[in-house]
């Protein structure tokens, strides 16, 4: 039975991750194939928090979140410079250079072996330590995530943004300030990302790389374009998707890893028939 | 010691140029950033794995075998996914993600038929050759020979042959070659043989010398994007020399920072020199 919390977890920090980058990618309009690398940031940063600081932890949630939002900032100023297959390749290759940091950097990150002793949250003297109050209290900080990023969307904020999108040169002529409101989306989507982060390592218990992997990327990518770019739900139900239908391959006697790589091929012939056949995801709009 | 990583960086810039040679001949012609194509070179290396190891196949016809199936694969997967994108007026990210997934299908794949684990093809002792302090095995000097071979007919091909210069035509200009009446699809099939065939081989020469596994085509994707990006697109010389460049990056960093580093440091090289001058890559607005 713990085993279907388990995936409802998985569920829940997934589809905070796939609003997350549903800003930068779906409002925003900017091709960013490193999302996986803002999770790690996030991910580390709460751990390493947990384990030598000892922050309360909403305020290690938000110190992961203004680090990751920091990392955004700096992954943005490339970023807005550059357009189309060169942003696609420079948020790409941030992943990567995450992926590798995460895997040499010895001695803050502890290698391939990760950073184990991370214990459960503890708030106002009570711990979550039953997988049940965890998946409540993750479901309790993703809702209020999620009804932030609502309300910036359904925003006159949030139109600009699409404005952008839909039209650069026209929001430049209407006094917008494009390369700031750019670098804010980047901070914002990467912000959300880093928190989820922290609800993961808090789940798992350990932060090595092999969560934050380019595949990680893509994943999220997937989620977003299969649910609808520029949608609220799209992406949450992509995320419930492309985690959960995997998920019910365990019913079946396989060995966890086939398990993998049938999950790998599962979610990318689902994005590659999306993409032929649906370009706007199942709940988008707009097609392109 | 100094030597003979010199030559070690040789013996690497010249795979690494096999692939960006086709990536950057892709990327020209087609204008398609084709995430997929690290794949191809792990696609073309388990291939020549099942011919040559596997089946006892000799290595010369393995090889020529190997080419002819990853651009058959390469061709047929074109079929089906990009040129549907190619009749559309779609955005350039509908291409990008498609083949990003086409690339998480066929590692997928190719780890479920033949486990994560490194497969070692070629089972004999390579002979050595000592020259002073350096020494070359048999198999690093054949790659040697064989990508300048192979990149030297490539080149022949494109600079003689009627197809050849079809290809540069389309590069050069599309819409002026349609209108003079090229078949472009029939000088993309071209383009797209030509590029899956030098992947393959670069998979065939990594493999001989050290082994096969599914993540060398996450290796194979970076080297061919960042030399065609430090060369500029669709400039064959100029990602040749990256190549050549990012070999010698590659294997002095070994010595002096850390083997671990070797993927991310290209990457950080290559984003500081985007942003200092983007226009010695030749970086235009395209989107």
């Amino acid at each position: 039975m713990s085993y279907i919390y388990t995936v409802v977890i998985l569920v829940v920090v997934y589809s905070l991750l796939s609003a997350s980058l549903n800003l930068i990618l779906g409002y925003g309009g900017m091709f960013h194939m490193g999302h996986g690398g803002f999770f790690a940031i996030g991910a580390y940063a709460g751990a390493l928090i947990a384990i030598n600081l000892g922050l309360p932890f909403f305020l290690e949630i938000l110190v992961a979140g203004v680090i990751t939002a920091l990392s955004g900032l700096i992954i943005s100023y490339p970023s807005i410079k550059l357009k189309g297959d060169y942003l696609a390749f420079c948020t790409y290759g941030f992943g990567v250079v995450v992926y590798s940091v995460a895997n040499n950097w010895i001695e803050v990150t502890n290698g391939p072996v990760g950073l184990v002793g991370i214990s459960r949250p503890v708030i106002f003297g009570y711990t979550f330590s039953s997988i049940q109050s965890y998946l409540l209290l993750s479901v309790v900080i993703v809702a209020v995530c999620l009804l932030i990023i609502w309300r910036l969307t359904h925003s006159p904020y949030g139109k600009t943004i699409e404005a952008l999108r839909e039209d650069e040169v026209g929001a430049l002529a209407c006094g917008k300030n494009v390369s700031k409101l750019r670098a804010e989306v980047f901070c914002l989507g990467s912000f959300f990302a880093g928190i989820a982060g922290v609800l993961f390592v808090h789940y798992l218990r350990i932060a090595d790389p092999s969560s934050f992997k380019t595949a990680t990327s893509s994943l999220i990518i997937s989620m977003v374009i299969i649910g609808g770019r520029g949608s609220f739900w799209g992406p949450l139900a992509g995320a419930l998707l492309v985690t959960g239908i995997p998920e019910a391959l365990r019913f079946f006697e396989i060995s966890s890893f086939y398990r993998e790589q049938i999950q790998n091929m599962l979610y990318s012939l689902i994005l590659i028939l999306i993409v032929i056949k649906r370009p706007q995801g199942l709940f988008g709009k707009h097609k392109f | 010691m100094i030597a003979q990583i010199i030559i070690n960086s040789i013996i690497t810039g010249s795979i690494y140029s096999l692939i960006a040679f086709g990536f950057t001949l892709i990327y020209g012609a087609m204008n398609h950033f084709n995430m997929a194509y690290g794949v191809t070179v792990m696609v073309g290396a388990y291939i020549f794995y099942v011919f040559y190891t596997m089946l006892g196949i000799p290595i010369i016809i393995s090889g020529v075998l190997t080419a002819v199936v990853t651009s058959a694969l390469m061709v047929g997967i074109d079929r089906l996914c990009y040129y549907s994108f190619r009749q559309k007026r779609v955005p350039r990210w509908t291409a990008v993600v498609v083949s990003m997934s086409v690339a998480t299908l066929l590692q997928a794949a190719f780890t479920m038929l033949f486990g994560s684990r490194t497969r070692t093809v070629y089972k004999g002792i390579p002979s050595v050759f000592t020259l002073g302090s350096v020494r070359i095995t048999s198999i690093q000097a054949a790659t040697f020979v064989f990508a300048v071979v192979l990149m030297v007919l490539a080149s022949i091909y494109l600079k003689k042959t009627r197809t050849g210069k079809l290809i540069r035509a389309i590069s050069n200009n599309k819409e002026m070659a349609m209108t003079v009446g090229i078949n472009v699809e029939l000088a993309y099939i071209a383009v797209i043989v030509v590029g899956s065939s030098l992947a393959s081989f670069a998979g065939v020469f990594m493999a001989l010398d050290s082994d096969v596994r599914p993540m060398i085509a996450n290796t194979a994707l970076l080297k061919a994007i960042t030399a065609s990006i430090v060369g500029g697109v669709g400039n064959i010389q100029g990602a040749l020399l990256a190549s050549f460049l990012f070999g010698f990056i590659e294997n002095f960093s070994v010595l002096y920072i850390g083997g671990g580093w070797r993927d991310a440091l290209p990457i950080v090289i290559i984003v500081i020199m985007m942003l200092i001058r983007p226009a010695a890559f030749g970086i235009s607005e395209k989107s």
